[in-house]
């Protein structure tokens, strides 16, 4: 995020070549591009053109969100989306997440808040000093998933 | 938006100094000399331009002044040898880009400092003239001077084309992609480029960009006298970094506007032949400037970060 600079130029920074055919920016269609992600996404804290630094980090981190989507991904990953976000902001973004996810986006959700990795995923992957030990189920508790990751995954399994 | 007060203020300096001149020396608008001020400051307009670029980007080009003395050389050099004026202006605009590139090169492709490989490059075009030429003189062909109009029609050419390019510039800086991403790496190079924008290339482009800048001011300086002199661009990188920080473009990059620049300029410029219409002593000149840049520096740092 490019603090200094307005939420919509941030917005739509990775997409220039989408938005902006033959390297001419259109304002009018950043305005809109922008204001309807902000309704979308339930940005609050500013209008189009708020720097992006004046907003709450939850709202920075949707913005980030936006950005990406704007791109038109079909996979999706987020590295710790929820990290030093408020407690609604932090619902906000995994309703919305959620909803990605219906809408046939694949994600990848690399988290370690086990709340957040149990409630969230379909598939949950286990990584443990650099190799992926265990795939498990959505069903899986807390206690599955601190076996893999501690290295007793086989007894887990069992 | 917000950044309008600032233009605006150094708009208001300038209008209150051009006021004082209106009042006690209107002397100072009578037309000849007005527009020979205004034809020698069209030049270091385009420079200023580069350099805004460059600040922008968060970079630095103190080279700029060597550039323009290479330039001037070898573009009188050429015509001096009975080249056409088209294929001379063609020739410096190549030569003033590879220097500026070369400049970009060492800053993007290797990672070194501007203000390091500047100063290098500004000593070493310098002095490597001052070998070649031993200080000596380049005299002009008949009839390239002023493109062979009048002096007047000449000087209202070289303000006009220096205006219609910087209006194109900060047509582009506010309307092209590429000039966001120009304000992108100078904001914050590490997340432009987690945004999918190469600082690299980017910071290349400015430094390139600059040095083409340079070589058609260089161009613009050639055809105003009979002679190039090689020492021609002393000082000239100081005084564009000077009108690009009072015209409120931050030195720490991503903010400013061409516009500022701009007013920057004519600030500067204004103050000297001010002094000796109000009839104050000369010397002040430096003194006057300086503290106008030190008011600068100071009003960005009272808006919140760190000039």
């Amino acid at each position: 995020m490019i603090l200094d600079l307005p939420l919509a130029h941030n917005a739509s920074l990775a997409s220039h070549r989408r938005l902006f055919p033959g390297g001419w920016l259109r304002p009018a269609a950043e305005r809109r591009f922008t204001e309807d992600f902000i309704r979308d996404l339930g940005i609050r804290g500013g209008g189009p053109f708020a720097p992006a630094g004046s907003l709450s980090g939850g709202n920075q981190q949707k913005v980030a969100l936006a950005r990406w989507l704007a791109t038109g991904p079909r996979v999706l990953i987020l590295d710790e989306p929820t990290q030093g976000v408020d407690i609604g902001a932090k619902a906000e973004i995994h309703r919305l997440v959620r909803r990605l996810a219906g809408e046939g986006l694949a994600v990848l959700l690399i988290s370690s808040d086990l709340p957040e990795v149990i409630g969230m995923s379909d598939r949950i992957g286990v990584m443990r000093g650099g190799t992926l030990t265990a795939v498990l189920p959505r069903d899986a508790t807390p206690d599955t998933v601190m076996a893999a990751a501690l290295g007793r995954a086989t007894e887990a399994a069992r | 938006m917000k950044a309008w007060p600032r233009e605006l203020s150094v708009g208001l300096a300038l209008a209150a100094l051009l006021g004082a001149l209106a009042v006690f020396a209107p002397g100072f608008f009578a037309g000849p000399p007005l527009l020979s001020l205004a034809a020698r400051e069209a030049p270091v307009l385009l420079v200023a331009c580069g350099a805004a670029m460059v600040i922008v980007c968060r970079q630095i080009d103190i080279s700029s002044g060597s550039q323009f003395a290479v330039v001037s050389v070898a573009a009188g050099l050429l015509a001096a040898e009975g080249w056409p004026p088209a294929a001379v202006a063609a020739a410096a605009l190549v030569l003033g880009t590879t220097l500026g590139a070369l400049n970009g090169l060492l800053v993007a492709g290797l990672g070194l400092p501007s203000i390091v490989v500047t100063l290098a490059t500004m000593v070493t075009w310098r002095e490597g003239l001052r070998w070649w030429r031993q200080g000596a003189f380049v005299n002009l062909p008949d009839g390239l001077q002023w493109l062979g109009l009048d002096q007047t029609a000449g000087q209202w050419t070289l303000i006009a084309a220096a205006l219609g390019l910087f209006t194109l510039l900060a047509i582009a800086s506010r309307h092209l992609a590429a000039g966001r991403h120009l304000y992108a790496v100078g904001s914050d190079a590490e997340a432009a480029r987690l945004a999918g924008i190469r600082p690299a290339a980017v910071t290349f482009g400015a430094f390139t960009l600059a040095g083409a800048l340079t070589a058609l001011a260089a161009l613009m300086n050639v055809i105003q006298s009979p002679q190039v002199d090689p020492k021609s661009g002393t000082g000239l990188e100081l005084k564009a970094i000077a009108a690009v920080v009072v015209g409120g473009v931050a030195i720490a990059g991503g903010r400013g506007r061409l516009a500022g620049v701009l007013l920057g300029l004519l600030l500067l410029a204004t103050v000297a032949p001010a002094l000796t219409h109000l009839r104050i002593e000369a010397h002040w000149e430096k003194a006057i400037q300086g503290a106008i840049i030190l008011l600068a520096v100071a009003a960005e740092r009272a808006r919140g970060r760190p000039a």
